[in-house]
C-alpha cells in the first residue's frame, strides 16, 4: 500500500499512540509481510506463525497470490451487494462448496464475518426453531467451563472462560456450565477406562435438573480450542452427548470455529467422532484470515420448520453474505481441497504431536494433546502433582516472548486448571507446513521452554 | 440457491453480478441505482478501483495477523487516518469487523471504564425505543426495535429505554420548540429512577437509522443529554454505525450538535463494504483511566485491526478525502431533502426527514391526523417494490416505528457520489410508485 507523506512520516515513526491494543503494556513489533508459514516484521525479522495468525486462523498460508487475485477480481466486481433484495453468485456458489462437505443431513448454510457471530446466530437458530414449534420455554444454554464461544455477550455468556468473563458479571445472560472432557485433569477425579464417562452424564443430569422444557441447546467445541489448548474429548464422548441431547429433546451445536474446514485433519472436528450435530458454527478457517467470514450450517429439520412456519430469520448482520467475502471462501476451500490440504494436516498434525511429545523430557511440559494440527502443551511447576505455576509468574507469557524472541509465534492461554491457575500454549500452524518446518517449530519450542526453566527461581523448580 | 440460507423464505432473489459507481447489475444485465448504498454502507460507489487496487496489494504482502502477537502498517494507519476525522479529544481508535462489535465492544468499555474507577456497580447501558444498535444479545439488548427482540426476550439484559427525540409524533404530544425539549430531560427522569448508580452509559444514533430513517433531534437535544451525562457521570456513546464517515455531510453526525461524546461507533462507511470493518473512537478521558489502570482490554475479536479490511478502510478515507465527498453527501443531501419535500402533495406522504445522506418519508393514511396506515395494506413494502421495478432500490424502513408495530417508511441513502441526475432518476421513481400504491390501495 502506498502512504502518502505525512502518513507514511507518521508509520515510518512507528507512532502506534492511536492504536488501542489489547495489552497496553507490550511492544508490539509491526508485521510487514507473510509468505506461506512465515511472518516478517518491518526490521526484517522472520517468525514461524505457529498458531495461524496466532488463532487458529490462517489455513492456506499468508501472502497467496491466487486469493489476492480473486479477492481483487471481486472488489472490481460486487463487493457489497443488499443482502435485503438479492442473492449473488459468490453468495450462492460457496453455500453448496459448505454443503458438499458438511455432515449428513447439514445442506443449508448462514454466512456471517465471524466466530462470535457464528455462535451468536447458531443461538437464534436453534431459538427460533423451538419457538416455532410452540417450545417457546426453552432458552437456556448449556455450555462448558473452559469452553470458548465468543466475546459478544451472548456467547460469552455460554463460554466459560473465567477472566473474559470477569469484568462483564451483571451482563451476562443465565447459561448452565458442565466440566469438560478434560482426562489430564479430570473434574470426577476418575481415570478414563474406568470413568464411566461422568463427563458426558453430567449434561444429562443438567438437563433434568434444569427441566428439559427450558433446555433449548448444549453446545461445544469438539476439540477445545482457547482455554484449554487442544484438548479432544475421548472418542466415546460425543456418540453419548448425541445420545442424551436426543433423548432430552434438546439440540447440539457444534462450535467449530477452531476445528471446521481441515484443521483437525477431517472435514469438521465431529467428523473423528462420526455424530452429526443439529447445527454447526464455524469461521477462521473457512477464509483463512483473508477476510472476516463465518458460516452456520443447519440441519434439515430446522430450515424444515423455518419453511414451514414461514419464519424469517431474525438474526444476521450487514456484512451476512457479501460477495467479496464469499469469493474468499470459495478460493480457499478451492485450495484446500485441490492441494489435499487436509491430508497434509492430518499427517503434518501426526507429526507434530509425535515431537511435542518429545518435549515431555522437560520438567514443566506436564501434558502434550491435539488432533491434526492442533495441538496444545500444558506446563506444571510439578509433574507428579500436577501443580501449576503461580499466576502471577505469568509462566504462558514468558514462554510466549522466549519463543517469539527466537523466531516463533504461539497462542499462550491460562486458566487450564480452574479458569485462574494453569498455562499452556495452543499450536496451529497453517496446513501448507512441511515435515522440515514441523520439526523446526519444535526444535525453537524446546530451546524456548529450556530458556523459561533456566530463569525459574529456586523455589518454582520442581 | 438451494445450500443458501437467506434472510426473506418466501422471497425469489434475484442474482446481483456486477456494480459499477451508484449502479448495480443482475445476472439478467438489468440496471438498477443503489440509492440505499447497500444498507447505508457503500459511500464511494460500487467497483472502485483505487480500493480494489490497495486490497490487492496488501492481500498480497499479509492479509491477517492477530492483534495479539503483532501490530501491523495498515491497522496504525487507519488509526491514525481516523484520529484526524474525530473530534477533538477522541484519538484512540480499537478496530473491529461490525457494527454489532463496536456497539457491545463500548459497552463493555463503559462498564471497565467504571470498575477501573471504582464504581462496579455502573454497568446498565440507558437507550431510546425506535433505534437499533445491533444484532447480538448484547447490542440487541440495547437496542429498541420491538419486532428483532420478541423472539429473543429471555436472553436480553434489563436496560432502561427513553422517548426517541420524533418531532413528527412527539411521545410526549408536544410541539418543538415549545416543548422545553422533554424527550432528553427524559433521560434524567430515567437515570433517577433507576438510580445512577447502576448506569454505565447512554448510547444514542445521533440522526436515527432503519428504525425512523432520517430522523434528527432538534439543535438543544444532544447539548442537554451531554449535560445530563456529565451531571450523573454517565457516559456518553454516539453510534455512528450509520452516520459516521461523513453520510451526514459532516465527518461524524454529533459535529452538527457541536458535542462531544465519550465514545464514537462506526462502521459501514468506513470501508464502503469492500470488507468488513468498524471502530470505537475512544476520548482521552476513557482511555486514559482504562490505559492508566488494569492497562488491559479484553473486548477483542479474532479479526480485530485485520491488515486487509484496514488497508481497504484507509483507501477508502483517502478516495472521500481527495474526491472531496463529504461536502457531496452534504450538497446532494439538501437537494434531495428538498425534493423528497415536494412529495407532500400527495397526501400519503406524512413526513419527509433527514441530514445529509441518511433520509426517510413515512407515510400516512392521513396528513392532518397523522394516522397510520393499517400494517395490513403493506404499504412500505409496495412502494419499495414499485420502485425496484423501476430500477431503483431503497430500503423499507422497520416497521413499527410508531409503537413498535405500526408506522411506514422507506429509508434513502445513496452513496456519496450520488449526482444531480440520480437525485432526479430516484425522486420521479418514488413519485411514480406513490402514484401507483395509492391507485392500488384506494382501489383494494
Amino acid at each position: 500500500m502506498e502512504l502518502d507523506g505525512t502518513m507514511k512520516q507518521a508509520v515510518v515513526g512507528w507512532d502506534l499512540s492511536r492504536v488501542v491494543f489489547r495489552d497496553l503494556e507490550r511492544d508490539y513489533p509491526v508485521v510487514e509481510r507473510g509468505e506461506g508459514i512465515y511472518l516478517y516484521d518491518t526490521k526484517g525479522r522472520k517468525y514461524i506463525d505457529g498458531s495461524g495468525g496466532s488463532s487458529v486462523v490462517t489455513s492456506i498460508g499468508h501472502g497467496n497470490k491466487r486469493v489476492a487475485g480473486a479477492m481483487a477480481e471481486q472488489a472490481g466486481t460486487i463487493a457489497f451487494s443488499p443482502a435485503h433484495c438479492f442473492a449473488n453468485k459468490p453468495h450462492i456458489e460457496l453455500c453448496n462448496m459448505i454443503a458438499a462437505i458438511a455432515p449428513p443431513g447439514m445442506q443449508h448454510s448462514f454466512l456471517l464475518s465471524g466466530g462470535s457471530e457464528a455462535t451468536e446466530n447458531a443461538m437464534k437458530f436453534a431459538r427460533q426453531y423451538e419457538y416455532e414449534r410452540n417450545n417457546r420455554g426453552k432458552f437456556t444454554i448449556i455450555g462448558r467451563w473452559q469452553g470458548f464461544h465468543g466475546n459478544t455477550f451472548g456467547s460469552m455468556t455460554a463460554s466459560g472462560i473465567t477472566y473474559r468473563r470477569r469484568y462483564y458479571g451483571p451482563m451476562m445472560g443465565h447459561a448452565v456450565k458442565i466440566p469438560p472432557c478434560y482426562c489430564y485433569r479430570c473434574d470426577f477425579g476418575l481415570t478414563y477406562g474406568q470413568c464411566n464417562l461422568e463427563c458426558a452424564r453430567a449434561l444429562r443430569k443438567a438437563i433434568r435438573q434444569e427441566g428439559s422444557e427450558n433446555v433449548l441447546a448444549f453446545i461445544a467445541e469438539p476439540v477445545v480450542g482457547a482455554a484449554l489448548g487442544a484438548v479432544p474429548a475421548v472418542p466415546e464422548y460425543f456418540p453419548l452427548i448425541r445420545d442424551i441431547c436426543d433423548e432430552q429433546d434438546v439440540l447440539f451445536i457444534a462450535d467449530e470455529v477452531m476445528t471446521g474446514f481441515g484443521r483437525t485433519g477431517a472435514n469438521f472436528g465431529v467428523d473423528h467422532w462420526r455424530v452429526v450435530p443439529d447445527i454447526i458454527a464455524t469461521a477462521k478457517g473457512i477464509s483463512g484470515g483473508y477476510t472476516p467470514l463465518a458460516a452456520v450450517i443447519l440441519r434439515d429439520k430446522i430450515m424444515d420448520v423455518l419453511r414451514e412456519k414461514h419464519s424469517n430469520f431474525r438474526g444476521g448482520h450487514t456484512y451476512c453474505a457479501n460477495p467479496l467475502s464469499a469469493r474468499v471462501g470459495i478460493e480457499v476451500l478451492s485450495i484446500i481441497h485441490e492441494q489435499k490440504l487436509i491430508d497434509n494436516s492430518r499427517r503434518m498434525g501426526e507429526r507434530l504431536l509425535g515431537g511435542l511429545r518429545t518435549l515431555l523430557e522437560h520438567p514443566t511440559v506436564g501434558d502434550v494433546r491435539g488432533k491434526g494440527l492442533m495441538a496444545g502443551v500444558e506446563f506444571v511447576r510439578n509433574k507428579q502433582t500436577k501443580a501449576p505455576f503461580p499466576v502471577e509468574y505469568k509462566f504462558g507469557k514468558r514462554l510466549f516472548e522466549e519463543a517469539f524472541a527466537r523466531g516463533l509465534v504461539v497462542f499462550a492461554g491460562s486458566g487450564t486448571v480452574d479458569g485462574v491457575e494453569g498455562d499452556h500454549i495452543l499450536l496451529a500452524p497453517p496446513f501448507i507446513i512441511n515435515e522440515t518446518q514441523v520439526d523446526d517449530l519444535v526444535r525453537i519450542l524446546s530451546e524456548a521452554i529450556g530458556a523459561v526453566e533456566r530463569g525459574l527461581p529456586s523455589d518454582l523448580r520442581g | 440457491m438451494g445450500a443458501q440460507v437467506v434472510r426473506d423464505f418466501q422471497k425469489k432473489y434475484p442474482v446481483m453480478v456486477r456494480g459499477k459507481g451508484v449502479y448495480l447489475y443482475d445476472q439478467a444485465g438489468r440496471e438498477y441505482l443503489d440509492a440505499v448504498g447497500g444498507i447505508s454502507v457503500v459511500c464511494i460507489g460500487h467497483g472502485v478501483p483505487e480500493v480494489v487496487d490497495a486490497m490487492r496489494q496488501q492481500a498480497e504482502k499479509v492479509a491477517f495477523v492477530h492483534g495479539g502477537s503483532f501490530a501491523n502498517e495498515a491497522a496504525i494507519a487507519l488509526c491514525e487516518e481516523l484520529a484526524t476525522w474525530s473530534p477533538a479529544g477522541m484519538p484512540h481508535v480499537l478496530l473491529l469487523s461490525g457494527g454489532s462489535e463496536a456497539t457491545e465492544t463500548a459497552m463493555k468499555l463503559a462498564h471497565q471504564y467504571h470498575l477501573e474507577r471504582g464504581k462496579e456497580g455502573k454497568y446498565r447501558i440507558i437507550s431510546r425505543w425506535i433505534s437499533y444498535h445491533g444484532n447480538t444479545i448484547g447490542a440487541l439488548s440495547m437496542s429498541g426495535r420491538t419486532a428483532w427482540r420478541r423472539e429473543f426476550m429471555p436472553y436480553l439484559q434489563n436496560f432502561p429505554k427513553i422517548q426517541p427525540p420524533y418531532c413528527y409524533r412527539c411521545p410526549y404530544g408536544k410541539t418543538y420548540p415549545g416543548c422545553g425539549i422533554a424527550c432528553a430531560d427524559d433521560l434524567e427522569r430515567t437515570i433517577t429512577l433507576e438510580g445512577a448508580e447502576s448506569i454505565a452509559a447512554f448510547i444514542a444514533e445521533p440522526v436515527i437509522g432503519t428504525s425512523a430513517a432520517g430522523v434528527t433531534p432538534p439543535p438543544e437535544y444532544y447539548p442537554r443529554i451531554r449535560e445530563i451525562c456529565d451531571k450523573h457521570d454517565i457516559l456518553f456513546i454516539a453510534d455512528e454505525v450509520i452516520t459516521g464517515v461523513g453520510r451526514t455531510g459532516k465527518k461524524f453526525a454529533i459535529e452538527h450538535w457541536n458535542v462531544i461524546p465519550d465514545m464514537i461507533t462506526t462502521a459501514k462507511a468506513l470501508s464502503s463494504g469492500y470488507a468488513p470493518l468498524a471502530a470505537v473512537i475512544l476520548h482521552d478521558k476513557v482511555f486514559n483511566v482504562i490505559a492508566k489502570g488494569s492497562g488491559h482490554m479484553t473486548q477483542g475479536f479474532t479479526y480485530s485491526g485485520h491488515p486487509l479490511c484496514s488497508a481497504v478502510g484507509l483507501a477508502v478515507l483517502k478516495y472521500i478525502k481527495e474526491h472531496k465527498l463529504v461536502e457531496n453527501a452534504a450538497r446532494i443531501g439538501k437537494l434531495l431533502l428538498d425534493r423528497l419535500g415536494e412529495l407532500k402533495r400527495y397526501p400519503i406522504v406524512g413526513d419527509v426527514r433527514g441530514t445529509g445522506l441518511i433520509l426517510g418519508v413515512e407515510f400516512v393514511a392521513d396528513q392532518a391526523s397523522k394516522r397510520p396506515l393499517p400494517p395490513e395494506a403493506g404499504v412500505t413494502r409496495r412502494i419499495v417494490s414499485a420502485m425496484y421495478d423501476q430500477g431503483v432500490m431503497v430500503v423499507p424502513g422497520m416497521g413499527g416505528m410508531i409503537d413498535g408495530v405500526a408506522g411506514d417508511h422507506i429509508q434513502i441513502s445513496p452513496p456519496y457520489v450520488f449526482s444531480e441526475a440520480n437525485v432526479d432518476q430516484l425522486v420521479k421513481a418514488l413519485e411514480n410508485a406513490i402514484q401507483i400504491v395509492m391507485r392500488d390501495v384506494t382501489r383494494s
